[in-house]
């Protein structure tokens, strides 16, 4: 049937169940929740909400977009690579929260961001 | 724009760019993961001999010529610092020298080596030559077009 949402996957309760299964370890529900629901999406999209907050939030105290969202960068970058350390092994395969290529925009994008702030500089 | 302060940039981008290295080494050490995605570049040599570089986005961003150059008159100057005998001083004068060109090199190649690791990493390798060759020429078309617009070279 047509809607909004396309190829929403449809979680069993097979699914669910794993997901419930992660005895007692919060850092296993969380892995569990991101690869079983959100197909490894959810804190990658988690950091870039982060990221924007931290941008609206700042521009209101200071008007500098170019600067600002370096400064949101670089506190999501510190906080992508804390994130990408927390992994665990299902069946030989090791899952996590971010994956290497989640992880690496933040750095990129923030390294880019500030070679425009540093380099278009007036005074 | 400012000389000083493109430099600032630079140099700015080339110690980030170590920073992120070293982190995620730590990480590697520490947590004791793997490298998730890499990246293989293949670069073709003086005489045709084609060599390829594996690593990740990061590792990629350290190969290039504008780090490269950075790192070189970084030691060449270390070099005449430290001296101990003559040779010491023409050979860090050299390196300097060297590292000084290969700067100058890698900051007009940089739109071209920064595009082309970038979508290489997110997309594919041919997306990445075609959109570093786009990004060049638009970075320099864009920049004859902004000094005729301001009437004065930037």
């Amino acid at each position: 049937m047509p809607g909004l949402v396309h190829n929403a996957t449809n979680v069993t309760l097979q699914q669910l169940m794993s997901v419930g299964n992660s005895s007692g370890n919060m850092a296993e529900f969380f892995i569990s929740v991101n690869n079983t629901i959100f197909n490894g999406y959810l804190w990658f999209i988690l950091l870039w909400l982060i990221w924007v907050i931290m941008v609206i939030v700042s521009q209101k105290v200071k008007d500098q977009p170019l600067n600002n969202a370096m400064y949101g960068g670089a506190t999501v970058t510190v906080l992508s690579f804390f994130i990408r350390g927390v992994t665990m092994l299902v069946n030989g395969v090791r899952q996590g929260l971010l994956s290497d290529h989640q992880m690496w925009i933040f750095p990129v994008l923030t390294m880019l961001i500030a070679l425009i702030v540093y380099a278009t500089k007036d005074n | 724009m400012k000389l000083s302060h493109l430099t600032a940039g630079f140099i700015l981008f080339a110690v980030l760019t170590g920073l992120m290295m070293q982190s995620y080494r730590g990480l590697e050490d520490n947590y004791d993961i793997n490298k998730g995605a890499v990246l293989t570049l293949d670069v073709t040599g003086l005489n045709n001999e084609s060599t390829s570089s594996t690593g990740n986005i990061m590792e990629q961003f350290e190969r290039m010529q504008l780090m490269k150059g950075i790192d070189e008159v970084y030691n060449g100057f270390f070099e005449v610092v430290q001296l101990s005998s003559f040779f010491d001083l023409v050979g860090g004068l050299l390196m300097a020298t060297i590292g000084t060109l290969r700067t100058i090199l890698g900051v007009i190649f940089l739109p071209f080596e920064l595009v082309k690791i970038i979508l290489s990493y997110y997309v594919g390798e041919i997306p990445g030559v075609l959109g570093g060759l786009a990004a060049m020429i638009a970075v320099y078309a864009g920049f004859i077009f902004l000094s005729i617009k301001v009437g004065r070279d930037l």
